[in-house]
């Protein structure tokens, strides 16, 4: 798919302009330069076309001492050496950057509430713009699909280089599939995301930058993947391969020398054991051994690389290698280091960004925040936007219950049409989200798609007690020992047990939720537990319900369908029907029968997930997910609310993000590697 | 310490009633001249009289059944007689809308309409309650005709802080008691079993107590909150707290008890007990217990607030009780926010009774003990 | 009121006066030190194999990312591997042994090696305590004995409040006050312990001033809220001494004011309050966690709360715990001495 030249040509035969300097040209003021393929970015060559000029690369003065901290990489070759042989030109938005800086960020511990600041440094074979429509490329320099989405072919760029100066090329790629997401002694089981129809992918390097991978059913959506998404298809081989058992016989030989048991613990202490890159580091494992491994982290692509880790904080340096450039030539990124500290309470997050300590953040600021955030804002020098969110808090009751009792009574679509129609929703948007919020039943996409029917995000989700209590009363809820609550027919008692993490909503919302349903006489107690309790009770199938934040869009789904099938998420997420689950992936061996319209559902993403995009069947696929889904209510909807972004005005060519949400990966789509701090 | 002048008689008879006076009779005439444990002894009586009654003095139920919807994160209100309308016998407050908007950074803004009235009425019937745990009612000591009143204002859920100040003060009167009253009973066990015997059993029961005295409380907190099963109720989760708390209390107390022993079981009318064939759990209970009830019931009441303190810091951590419930230790939770210290002030009402009840606890304590403490009188 | 007699147990076993017997009155204390420890870290033990769920359990579950399912084959596994299937009393033994020679074994979830871990946060967190015990006790003393022998209503009244605020105040609280007030009014947040630059910079001078600067807030907090106990102590200790008839003597003979307050009665209510300083050791180390997680101190104690409520890591809980055990055994070890060195009445019934 070579990008084709057009308006450049008859610049270039101008002569004398070739060799001006480039103009600095920036979303804001193109400076006659015209558009290229993709909005905001260009290829080198298409770029000196565009704007009649040769560039001529420049870098952060301070790159060498940066380089100095990265332990294991060696001098630094020229500028021009260290970039691919064609970079990434980026388009910064308002200016072109100064270098230099330390951004401030903040999270809540080692793997807690980290991805917004991962996904400042993050990048992948492609990228989705800042419109949240356009796939554009990233790392790869371009990419072609089969016409029936079977095959995909990626070409990489040639001259590309890990952060230590090794080449990145197409076995990298091959190596992150064959070797790690389909070695069981790495991932235990191979992701959905990873597979097509069930099946394997084959992956090949057809030469050192092209990459093809075939796929067993059409799978439009591996392109989303690797888009928006943490999912990174591409991992160090030159770094692993003397670990791998698969790669080098004397592997295991190797990591014990090192002080490790063998080969993949090695590995996994770099890696981990998912894509999930957020991981610790030997840094904080590794203890005495570290001095011995050859590196503190492993080689990246991202813009920065991690350099220190503790239990405190990490910090980061601007990767020397990194691939992009800005219209001037000036290598990016513009900020020279990174440092991200953990501070578990949100008070006092709240204060370090009333202080203006902090450059940007959204993960983890609560619209009930806003209020003093937003008064705050020109003493801390900061500025805070509210954005629409993609995820809002859903509920789910647990339909495969250990207890026979509470399965059963969860398993009726009655109850769970009386415990929708019992939620006063309105109330909900009027006291956790300032009436900013909007009251929706869960369909499963977010934003609506608009060939799904909008009666949908209304189904069940008026307030209405009377028919709340008259389906309890069909279903054989009633108060039996006169305490004034419903008992469960067989006569005990039934106390709805509610453990939450505030991390999913707040615990007033929560409490007037429970209170709604102690209005229809259905008993709750809620209790607060930690993100990391609840999933841990959730996967132990000790919940009676669960609530997360929860929604993909539409473009997300075609690559992953987690949400459709049991258990419905991963583990970070709100689950239910984890026998069906277990039920599903042994065969029937153990866990409990699903119900038929759990495979209709399956089989509609199945349909939706193969047919191009916008065609007649991906669209009627998607509506038969939603009717399905929505009909059987087994997640129910609270309110979709918007929240808070932060970013200090030092922060320059920091445009406004379209959504607050994870689902677009945060901040990827709006370039942070051409951020630069002023001051 | 105030100077006497009285007359000769009054003297002699005071003199005589002095010396006729029972050891309680005493206690009280000394701590009756401590001005600043009376004070907080007159204070501690309200509070515990308020909580006692929370159910029928607050007109609301605390809880987010009695919300006011129309009125989150509302200031107080204080009823008034007059307005520019004229006055009225019948206390009344002013009808009010609220908005709010991004264009107000979502803070209510309020609009007075000092035209309409809403008068303050006594004794009406509300939301209904139990009185101390079983008497049902729903006469509440005031309330208005239409809409709320809300003297302490309001969350930001709109639950009435007056009313929910109230019942934690109640909710934590309970903990404090129970909690001190499971410590009292196996620090008297303990210590009087240790002070008593003396000697081997002696010894190895102070080896226990140590032992116990440096387990970090923390872990233990922890350990045992885990077996609380998730699906009991709010009540029952601080009953148990209660008794952790009260668990983890005695070891301080059985010691004071056990060193008293140690000293009194050597004096004379205790060996002619003994001589009498008195078996020990009755020399025990007849003879030393009563011998110092008084350091008791001041060792009593200095345990109090440690015992409240740590239900908040329980709270704090996670293990205590929750929002939902109305505690003090909840309450103070919730002041702990930037936007309430710079907006919400009034959240910090229940932290003054707070500090109001931990401080009359104390005074009260240090009263006691000079009280109890027959050469004080000689010294000041 | 005295807790004088506590000890005396303990030291009746002396036989003649003889730097012997002090020797054999130490090595006595020192077994029952270790006794209590061996008793303490049973104990805990105990505590952590009651909360539910064991290590492994909660290692898979945390390592468990993204929803691949584990068998309880695996756990059992990773249970052998751990050696959680050996019989209680044996892995107490046998992690009581490594504690003695300084090695806790591995964090149970970030598996790092405890002792490497800690580093020197436990070091930290020990002089915070120790910090706030000693500015507890140079309110609590001066204020304990003005309290109890001044006529002065007004001041005692007043200094009794300022002392007793610190108690009605609970610490997360005062905390948070003093940050937000700081933050709105200074642009100081004053949370951590050290600086960016220092945090992870060998320890130097500059380090250690850094570390001061930070140190100050938690010290403060703790220390003034563990005032009101010991200046109820104090208070107590010296109400019941000044009564005593040998103070009356020493005022007869004409020693009066402030000379007769610090010769007899201070000195001997002294006695018990040195003697409970390893338990006023512990109450401190209790409040530590709390105001460390609002001040974003990373020490043992915010670890410890970590370990118990985030990551039921029982072999870093314990492994703190055992520590905190450790030193408060030892200081009431020191106390026991210190006082038989210094006290003549202690010492003679040791060497009687």
């Amino acid at each position: 798919m070579k990008q084709l030249l057009m308006s450049g040509v008859a610049l270039v035969t101008l002569g004398g302009t070739a060799w001006a300097n480039c103009p600095a040209a920036t979303v804001a003021d193109m400076q006659g330069v015209s558009d290229g393929a993709y909005p905001q970015q260009f290829d080198l060559a298409e770029f000196q076309s565009a704007a009649g000029c040769t560039l001529s690369f420049a870098e952060n003065p301070a790159i060498a001492d940066l380089n100095g901290k990265i332990r294991g990489n060696g001098d630094l070759p020229a500028v021009a050496d260290r970039l691919p042989a064609e970079p990434l030109v980026i388009v910064p938005y308002d200016s072109i950057g100064q270098y230099g800086g330390v951004l401030d960020a903040l999270s809540n511990a080692t793997e807690s509430g980290t991805s917004d600041f991962l996904s400042v440094r993050h990048v992948n074979l492609f990228r989705y713009s800042d419109d949240l429509q356009t796939l554009v490329p990233n790392v790869a320099k371009s990419w072609e699909w089969s016409d029936d989405f079977t095959q995909l072919t990626v070409h990489l760029r040639e001259g590309h280089k890990w952060s230590d100066g090794a080449p990145f090329t197409a076995a990298d790629v091959v190596f992150w599939y064959d070797n790690l997401m389909m070695d069981t002694n790495v991932i235990a089981e191979a992701k959905d995301y990873a597979l097509a129809g069930g099946q394997p992918m084959k992956v090949e390097a057809l030469d050192d930058t092209t990459v093809q991978f075939t796929l067993a059913a059409p799978k439009p959506g591996l392109t989303e993947t690797f888009s928006f998404t943490y999912v990174q298809p591409y991992q160090p081989k030159h770094f692993f391969e003397k670990f791998h058992p698969a790669l080098d016989e004397n592997a295991d030989a190797n990591a014990q020398a090192l002080g490790y048991e063998n080969g993949y613990e090695l590995i996994k202490a770099y890696y981990g054991n998912s894509d999930w890159m957020d991981t610790p580091s030997p840094m904080l494992t590794a203890g005495d051994k570290l001095a011995g491994l050859p590196k503190d982290a492993m080689p990246t692509l991202e813009s920065h690389i991690l350099v220190k880790e503790s239990t405190e904080g990490r910090h980061y340096v601007a990767n020397p290698y990194f691939f992009q450039v800005d219209t001037q030539g000036n290598q990016l990124p513009y900020i020279s280091e990174m440092d991200e500290t953990y501070v578990p309470d949100e008070e006092v997050r709240n204060l370090k960004l009333l202080n203006g300590e902090v450059d940007y953040k959204s993960q983890g600021v609560n619209l009930t925040s806003a209020p003093v955030l937003l008064e705050g804002q020109e003493s801390g020098n900061y500025t805070l936007e509210v954005k629409p969110a993609i995820g809002y808090p859903v509920l789910t009751f647990n339909v495969t219950a250990e207890d026979e009792g509470k399965r059963a009574l969860f398993n009726d679509i009655r109850f769970r049409t009386a415990m929708s129609v019992a939620m006063d929703r309105n109330q909900l948007n009027e006291v956790t989200a300032f009436g900013l919020g909007e009251p929706t039943q869960y369909i499963g996409f977010s934003p609506r798609p608009d060939f799904i029917d909008a009666k949908w995000s209304e189904y069940e989700a008026g307030f209405d007690q009377d028919r709340a209590n008259a389906l309890l009363d069909e279903v054989g809820l009633v108060d039996q020992n006169g305490d004034g609550f419903r008992d469960l027919p067989n006569g005990d008692p039934l106390v709805l047990d509610w453990q939450f993490s505030t991390q999913s909503a707040s615990a007033q919302l929560v409490e007037l939720i429970a209170q709604n349903w102690k209005d229809v006489g259905v008993n709750t107690a809620i209790k607060e537990v930690t993100s990391d309790e609840f999933r841990a009770a959730q996967s132990a199938n000790t919940l009676d319900m669960g609530m997360w934040l929860k929604s993909q869009p539409a473009g997300s789904v075609l690559g992953d369908g987690e949400i459709w099938v049991p258990p419905f998420d991963g583990y970070f997420d709100v689950r239910t029907g984890m026998l069906w689950a277990e039920y599903l992936s042994s065969n029937g061996e153990n866990g409990v029968e699903p119900p038929a319209w759990v495979a209709d559902l399956k089989a509609a993403l199945d349909t939706y997930q193969s047919s191009a995009p916008g065609s007649e069947a991906s669209v009627a696929a998607a509506q038969k997910m939603v009717e399905i889904m929505t009909g059987e209510l087994l997640f129910i909807g609270t309110v979709n609310s918007p929240a808070p972004i932060y970013h200090s005005n030092n922060l320059q060519n920091f445009t406004e993000f379209k959504t607050q949400s994870y689902e677009f990966y945060r901040t990827y789509p709006y370039r942070p590697a051409q951020w630069w701090l002023s001051e | 310490m105030s100077a006497k002048t009285s007359t000769k008689i009054d003297d002699q008879k005071a003199k005589e009633a002095y010396f006729t006076a029972s050891q309680r009779q005493l206690i009280w005439a000394r701590f009756k001249k401590q001005r600043a444990a009376m004070i907080a002894a007159t204070v501690l009586v309200v509070l515990i009289l308020s909580g006692l009654f929370a159910p029928f003095l607050s007109p609301y139920d605390p809880t987010v059944a009695g919300r006011d919807k129309d009125y989150l994160n509302g200031a107080p209100q204080i009823p008034k007689f007059c307005d520019k309308n004229g006055c009225s016998i019948r206390p009344f407050l002013h009808t009010v809308t609220r908005e709010r908007s991004l264009a107000t950074n979502f803070r209510w803004v309020e609009k007075i309409n000092e035209d309409e009235r809403r008068y303050m009425q006594f004794f009406v019937s509300g939301d209904s309650y139990k009185l101390f745990g079983f008497i049902p009612g729903n006469i509440h000591l005031f309330g208005m005709d239409q809409g709320y009143v809300h003297l302490f204002g309001t969350d930001s859920a709109g639950k009435d802080i007056f009313s929910r100040t109230l019942h934690a003060v109640w909710t934590s009167l309970q903990v404090g008691t129970l909690g001190v009253v499971i410590s009292f009973v196996l620090a008297l066990i303990i210590g009087g079993v240790a002070g008593y015997y003396g000697g081997a059993i002696d010894s190895v029961i102070q080896m226990i107590t140590d032992a116990v005295r440096t387990v970090p409380s923390i872990p233990l907190f922890m350990a045992i909150a885990a077996f609380i099963p998730p699906e009991w109720s709010a009540e029952t989760r601080f009953f148990v707290i209660t008794l952790i708390l009260g668990l983890v209390g005695w070891p301080t107390l059985a010691r004071r008890v056990r060193t008293h022993l140690l000293t009194e079981r050597n004096q004379e009318y205790v060996l002619a007990a003994q001589l009498c064939g008195a078996p020990a759990g009755h020399v025990i209970r007849r003879h030393l217990l009563p011998s110092f009830t008084s350091y008791i019931i001041v060792d009593l009441v200095i345990s109090f607030p440690y015992v409240v303190l740590s239900e908040t810091a329980l709270s704090f951590i996670g293990l205590g009780l929750k929002d939902p419930v109305n505690s003090l230790g909840v309450m103070l939770q919730n002041v702990t926010k930037a936007d309430v210290l710079l907006n919400y002030h009034w959240y910090f009402i229940p932290v003054l009774f707070f500090i109001a009840l931990v401080m009359a606890f104390v005074f009260v304590g240090d009263g006691l003990r000079d009280a109890a403490d027959p050469y004080s009188e000689t010294r000041k | 009121m005295t807790e004088w007699g506590v000890r005396a147990p303990f030291q009746l076993l002396a036989g003649n006066k003889d730097m012997l017997q002090f020797a054999r009155f130490a090595a006595t204390r020192a077994v029952m030190a270790v006794v209590t420890l061996v008793l303490v870290s049973l104990i805990v033990f105990t505590l952590m194999e009651l909360v539910p769920g064991d290590c492994a359990e909660r290692y898979l579950a945390y390592k468990n990312t993204q929803g691949s399912a584990i068998t309880l084959a695996d756990i059992e596994a990773e249970r052998a591997r751990l050696g959680l299937d050996r019989p209680f009393l044996t892995r107490w033994a046998s992690w009581l042994s490594g504690a003695f020679r300084g090695d806790f074994g591995e964090s149970c979830i970030l598996r790092v090696n405890i002792a490497q871990l800690l580093g020197d946060k436990f070091w930290i967190s020990l002089w915070i305590c120790l910090g706030s015990l000693t500015l507890a006790y140079m309110i609590a003393l001066p204020v304990g004995i003005i309290s109890a022998a001044s006529k002065n209503a007004f001041l005692n009244n007043s200094l009794r409040l300022i002392s007793y605020l610190g108690l009605a105040m609970p610490n997360f609280l005062l905390a948070l006050m003093v940050m937000l007030f700081s933050t709105i009014y200074f642009g100081e947040t004053l949370t951590g312990l050290f600086s960016p630059e220092y945090r992870e910079a060998p320890w130097s001078w500059a380090k250690f001033v850094d570390l001061l600067k930070h140190a100050w807030l938690p010290i403060f907090i703790l220390g003034w809220s563990a005032t009101a106990f010991a200046l109820q102590t104090v208070r107590a200790l010296m109400s019941d001494e000044i009564g005593k008839l040998y103070v009356t003597a020493a005022a007869a003979r004409g020693i009066y004011g402030r000379r007769l307050l610090w010769r007899y009665p201070a000195r001997h209510a002294l006695g018990p309050i040195v003697n409970s300083l390893g338990f006023d050791l512990n109450r401190i180390f209790n409040e530590l966690p709390i105001v460390a997680l609002i001040l974003t101190l990373t020490e043992a104690g915010s670890l410890l709360l970590e370990a118990l409520a985030r990551s039921n890591d029982q072999q870093l809980a314990g492994a703190i715990i055992f520590l905190l055990t450790a030193a408060i055994v030892t200081l009431n070890f020191a106390t026991d001495i210190l006082l038989a060195v210094i006290d003549p009445r202690v010492r003679k019934s040791i060497l009687r």
